[in-house]
């Protein structure tokens, strides 16, 4: 591999992940403005990457009958404790029921009921049969003309005078190294799994929650252009079934089952307003005071209830119905055990990401971000990643005649293709595989992962500072001996930033704000009158400092 | 180790430039091996999206759960088709479920050119 062609393009809108909000950015940007050339970077294939690779059983931000852009802004409110951007919310709470219109349109199935309303599944989701939901949306992406390139990692942006003004990528084919020169970035790529060590060991280790090759790059390439993040010490824990990690969110809503612990008892009374965060740490409490394990009694389902579940599975989590077949038993014939998964950083959940103006902008000109990886606006999920990712593509369309052409210097482009493939060119070392592995432990142990029940205290979090320094000098003995290893050392220096970013959050927010999220030993009281506030930070790449300032909630 | 193949019943794709199951994996863990049959670089990286699964025109894939989640042998079979998903669920006991799930609404199959197996399939 000792030959590189650099091939350079250029394009109007870069768009860095082919996911749900990058290809709706790509659609929208191509509705807007015909003429638009626009590429997508994408590192799987966009048919079936990112989030919805299996598919999805509902949309589970959409406003029924009786909700308004209002209640739900009250509702995510009350979900992030206080801290959140209502501007943010507000915005992409106006669109989340066109986009589902959209998808209907384009050919996803969503039953009706005669009155021609979507079936609902809570107040705030509807049913769907969504498994083919990811061909469907990049088939119409690709129906703009747009250039898809897939199977190529993006690795950082091109800055010129502190304006993005590109994205370098490689491809996992070919030794070939991406310039691509664009006015406007659009970064879609998601969140981050894999900082903590997971909940399943070994053989069963990518049997996980949020997509293993979700690495945070998007996080990371902009922490090392200079953007502001916020939120990052917000970590989300999802509640999930034991092993298989399916959601429960299909049965807790489809068929109204009840969390139960050991003993029988149900201690979330029904009708109950506890959070997504209350309702985890509700679980953890159980199993601290010794009534553990806890489950979700679906002993009560009828036959056909539990035969509509199994196929509800199958549009989304399709272990989980070969978990019942590998006993086998009926999902009425036992109740199944739940576990918190390891925590994650994405923004579509909680909301770790980019700090945003209300069109999507970053702090960065000619940097936008939408969906999981865009900060300030929780539960996102399909339809909020899909209206940001249209937002996004508005403001970008806006800034094309604004912005001069791109300028990229031939140096800039050796000095970085030498860099990023410099894993390739060395004789001995530490494989990616093998640093990831002592990130999550160290993640894991001392900054609040599974075996810690996810609490958090300062002089931990301190040692883990101090740790992840030493993993990011290991960094530099990275080898790898092809383009999917140079992916994965890639993925491990991303994650290993973000997780770096992550502890400086955690370690600055001195107050317990979002159960099991982040709970601090050390501040184990929630503080409004001083913790009403963003946290947010920027990265030094040349110190490798962060520097954290609060930003009023408004 | 939860995706498994029948390296009798793979052929490889010959014809295709990237086999299409390999093409869709969104953590990029299989390619075409030199033996011309279907490699991968981590079984133990599989997500169980089943994405791979059902783009093998063959049906020589499918998910099997390692044995530190499960290991009884059940297998889960699909194949994605223009209008409709076909699941094949063999139990551990080695009962077969078969479910039909639709996967593109009616009004737009005509129009709309997604995703959809390369051989076209036996029934439906």
């Amino acid at each position: 591999m000792t030959s590189w062609r650099i091939e350079e393009i250029d394009t109007d809108i870069a768009i860095v992940g082919g996911g749900t909000a990058g290809c709706m950015a790509a659609i929208a940007a191509n509705r807007l403005r015909h003429d638009c050339r626009t590429v997508i970077i994408e590192k799987a294939h966009i048919q079936r990457s990112g989030c919805l690779a299996a598919g999805v059983n509902a949309i589970n931000a959409y406003l029924n009958p009786g909700e308004t852009v209002n209640s739900f802004v009250e509702f995510v409110r009350r979900e992030a404790h206080g801290v959140m951007r209502e501007d943010l919310v507000a915005a992409m709470a106006a669109r989340l029921n066109r986009m589902t219109d959209n998808l209907a349109h384009w050919g996803v199935p969503i039953p009706r009921h005669a009155n021609g309303h979507y079936l609902p599944r809570g107040k705030r989701s509807i049913e769907i049969y969504g498994e083919r939901i990811k061909p469907i949306m990049a088939a119409r992406a690709q129906s703009t003309g747009a250039l898809v390139l897939n199977k190529t990692v993006a690795v950082d942006y091109i800055v010129d005078d502190q304006r993005v003004c590109g994205v370098y990528a490689f491809s996992l084919k070919e030794p070939v190294f991406y310039v691509i020169k664009a006015s406007t970035v659009i970064c879609t790529t998601g969140g981050a799994s894999g900082l903590y060590r997971p909940n399943n060991p070994g053989s069963a280790r990518g049997r996980m929650w949020y997509p293993p090759s979700n690495a945070g790059a998007g996080y990371a390439m902009g922490l090392r252009a200079g953007a502001e993040m916020t939120g990052l010490e917000m970590r989300f824990i999802a509640l999930r079934v034991k092993d298989t990690i399916a959601p429960t969110g299909s049965v807790a809503q489809g068929v109204r089952v009840s969390q139960v612990n050991a003993l029988g008892q149900s201690y979330i009374p029904k009708g109950s307003h506890a959070t997504t965060a209350e309702r985890l740490a509700a679980t953890l409490a159980e199993e601290w005071q010794g009534r553990g394990p806890c489950y979700l009694d679906t002993t009560g389902l009828t036959a056909g209830q539990a035969q509509q579940l199994q196929e509800a599975y199958l549009d989304m989590c399709p272990s989980m119905v070969l978990w019942w077949a590998d006993r086998p038993i009926a999902p009425q014939e036992a109740m199944f055990e739940i576990c918190g998964t390891e925590p994650y950083v994405v923004g579509g959940h909680a909301q770790a990401g980019y700090w945003v103006d209300t069109g999507r902008a970053t702090t960065v000109v000619g940097l936008l971000a939408a969906g999981d990886v865009a900060g300030g606006a929780p539960k996102k999920y399909v339809s909020g990643a899909m209206a940001e990712g249209e937002i996004a593509a508005e403001t970008a369309v806006g800034f094309l005649d604004q912005l001069p052409p791109p300028r990229v210097s031939p140096d800039h482009i050796q000095q970085k293709l030498k860099q990023i493939t410099a894993p390739l060119y060395r004789e001995k070392g530490i494989g990616p595989d093998l640093l990831t592995e002592k990130l999550q432990k160290v993640m894991d142990e001392y900054a609040g992962g599974i075996s810690q029940g996810y609490r958090l205290a300062g002089p931990r979090l301190e040692r883990a500072r101090q740790m992840l320094a030493e993993i990011k000098e290991n960094t530099e003995n990275m080898v790898a001996v092809d383009l999917y290893q140079l992916m994965a050392a890639r993925e491990t220096m991303d994650r290993i930033l973000v997780a770096a970013a992550l502890v400086e959050h955690l370690l600055y927010r001195r107050e317990s704000r979002w159960p099991a999220y982040q709970y601090r030993l050390d501040f184990p009281a929630k503080d409004d009158r001083r913790w009403q506030v963003f946290v947010n930070s920027t990265y030094n790449p040349n110190t490798g400092a962060f520097r954290l300032q609060e930003r009023p909630v408004r | 180790m939860s995706i498994v193949w029948d390296p009798r019943v793979c052929t490889g794709c010959p014809h295709t430039p990237e086999p299409p199951c390999a093409r869709v994996c969104p953590c990029n863990l299989l390619y075409r091996g030199h033996d011309g049959k279907l490699a991968c670089r981590d079984k133990t990286g599989c997500w169980d999206c089943a994405a791979c699964v059902k783009a093998c025109p063959n049906e020589a894939l499918y998910l099997s759960l390692p044995p530190v989640i499960g290991g009884n042998g059940a297998r889960l079979y699909g194949r994605a088709y223009r209008d409709h998903t076909a699941w094949r669920i063999q139990l551990s006991g080695g009962k077969v479920i078969e479910i039909k799930r639709p996967a593109l609404n009616k009004i737009v199959q005509s129009t709309c050119g997604v995703e959809s197996s390369s051989n076209s399939p036996k029934t439906e």
